[in-house]
């Protein structure tokens, strides 16, 4: 497809996810998809997406969670079709992870969560989800259960937050601060840069299109590379 | 100057003998009542009494009714979770809801019980306190659903089914309208309502101005006193344009991330400006360090009669020293040169 075209594509894609059409962006990846594919959309049209929404997301000058939460929806759609084309022509594909996420004790808003693991589903992460209002020690056991290298938390409230700490002390109490990381995150992280380190966490984004690259950085720091 | 005075001084940019000024110790007062929070949350006369104590050392101008939306949540059947240190919260939405909104319970305004303690707390309250302003937290119609359905489930419901949103949204209005007048005839002041759905960090601004600001208009009409517009702890200074003409809007808390300076410009002269202490992390800090920044906004809003102290946010935790909160009120004394009480 010609860079002009492409462009144009790109441009149209982004105003309708900001506009919040969510149909018009999915069938505007679907026209692509047409000539090429779903797989090759991901390149050409999602991740160009991804970029530069992200790059406002999180800063609180341009875009809004409702707007974050249809470029989700979309991104789910789509994710859902290149699953599909996959079966179909029976391409494997390696995943990273498994990562093991869910909400802190006491904490039940799911929606930053669902957010996170349609980006890291797209990004070819292995997911286990556990879900709303998890106890500390399960995280551990699960990640453990599962030779998982990453948990991933998330809690909207200080108070809820503040249990992530039991996460970081169980985590360390089995001698496995070498082997996993705690990435979390959540609206109170956004508001509190630091809580992160606080809580004992190794890292939190200010939305959820950044979390695969944080997770990357994880996997990269556990190898040594 | 009473406090009634003060505060009515202030929504008029009329002068004052010094500035009024508010603190959030709806959670705090538990502390003076020897009460577990489960107790202190279901019995008005021990919530009263932590009240009236907190009054007795910080000497605030406004007094506040149990922040406790969750308890608006409890009534249209949404599951509640107690906490030793925190107030009760939203465990779970009611799961019918999204079904169908013939499934949705709809609260009788002198019948529930979650409302019946609003109500009842805010009565004593107003018993105990005299002509001492009382500010009562509610949710418009346009939040109420959250509470409702949950913030994801409104999310989508708002985005995606907005026939679904539109017949909910006749629901709330309707409770809000019957609901705020009664705390209006129970003895409140004001009502002070956070606006997460209209706030465009949360929504798209189509949504606000299509949905949102024709919702809110129409309900806030109907409502027989004046209303605060609440930030919920992120900046509302974009929003601010759509919100200030609303009907019976008189003032807004702003957050900590909220320049006071720029809200006013946004806002012009005539608009309550209510704020800008950061509430939850008072715990953390030293009293010295709490009048300085005291000091500070004073001294920045100095020439702004329309301007109220406040500490915005969430509820000041159960577990912050008394020095510091009292430190607020010391830093505005010392300033207006009043004797210390």
């Amino acid at each position: 497809m010609e860079d002009e075209l492409l462009a144009k594509l790109r441009k149209n894609l982004l105003e309708a996810i900001l506009e919040g059409e969510k149909d018009r962006a999915c069938s505007i990846i679907a026209q692509y998809a047409k000539e090429y594919s779903y797989t090759d959309s991901l390149q050409a049209l999602i991740e160009p997406c991804l970029e530069d929404f992200g790059n406002d997301w999180g800063n609180g000058e341009r875009v809004s969670l409702g707007q974050g939460y249809i470029l989700s929806k979309v991104v789910e759609d789509t994710y859902n079709h290149i699953v599909e084309e996959r079966k179909r022509n029976n391409v494997t594909h390696n995943l990273k992870g498994p990562v093991v996420i869910g909400n802190i004790l006491d904490d039940c808003h799911s929606l930053g969560r669902k957010l996170v693991i349609t980006f890291l589903k797209l990004d070819g992460w292995e997911v286990i989800d556990l879900g709303d209002d998890i106890p500390p020690k399960d995280f551990v056991d699960v990640a453990v259960e599962h030779n998982a290298p990453i948990i991933a938390i998330s809690a909207m409230m200080l108070k809820n937050a503040l249990n992530i700490k039991l996460v970081r002390e169980e985590i360390n109490r089995r001698g496995l601060k070498d082997k996993i990381r705690l990435a979390v995150g959540g609206a109170i992280f956004t508001q509190r840069r630091n809580l992160y380190k606080e809580v004992g966490g190794d890292g939190s984004t200010m939305n959820a299109i950044q979390v695969p690259e944080m997770l990357d950085r994880f996997m990269k720091e556990l190898k040594g590379d | 100057m009473t406090s009634l005075e003060r505060v009515l001084a202030s929504v008029t940019g009329e002068n004052f003998d010094r500035r009024p000024f508010s603190l959030m110790t709806s959670l705090y007062g538990a502390n003076f009542t020897g009460s577990n929070l489960e107790h202190y949350y279901t019995n008005p006369d021990l919530y009263v009494s932590g009240q009236i104590a907190a009054f007795e050392i910080f000497n605030q101008d406004v007094l506040l009714n149990p922040f406790l939306l969750s308890y608006l949540g409890a009534a249209f059947g949404g599951a509640i979770r107690n906490y030793d240190k925190q107030p009760p919260l939203m465990y779970k939405p009611n799961p019918n809801v999204l079904e169908g909104l013939d499934l949705l319970e709809k609260p009788d305004i002198n019948g529930n019980k979650y409302l019946d303690y609003l109500s009842n707390t805010l009565i004593l309250l107003r018993e105990k306190t005299g002509d001492t302003p009382i500010a009562v937290t509610n949710l418009s119609p346009i939040d109420l659903p959250a509470i409702i359905l949950g913030i994801e489930g409104w999310l989508e419901t708002l985005i995606f089914k907005p026939q679904y949103a539109a017949e909910l949204l006749e629901v709330t209005t309707e409770f809000f309208i019957q609901w705020s007048n009664k705390n209006f005839r129970d003895g409140a002041t004001f009502i002070v309502l956070p606006l997460p759905f209209c706030n465009l960090r949360i929504i798209t601004p189509k949504l606000l101005k299509e949905v949102a600001i024709p919702v809110l208009t129409k309900a806030f009409k109907q409502v027989n006193g004046p209303i605060v517009l609440h930030h919920v702890g992120t900046s509302l200074i974009g929003s601010l344009d759509s919100l200030k003409n609303l009907p019976n809007v008189v003032g807004f808390y702003v957050g900590k991330e909220d320049q006071l300076h720029s809200c006013r410009e946004k806002l012009g002269s005539k608009k309550l400006i209510v704020g800008n202490i950061d509430g939850p992390s008072l715990y953390r800090r030293k009293p010295e360090e709490v009048k300085r920044h005291v000091h500070a906004i004073l001294d920045k809003m100095k020439d702004d009669n329309s301007y109220l102290l406040a500490t915005s946010a969430a509820d000041i935790e159960l577990d912050t020293p008394l020095e510091n909160i009292r430190a607020v009120k010391e830093g505005l004394f010392e300033f207006y040169g009043v004797a210390n009480g």
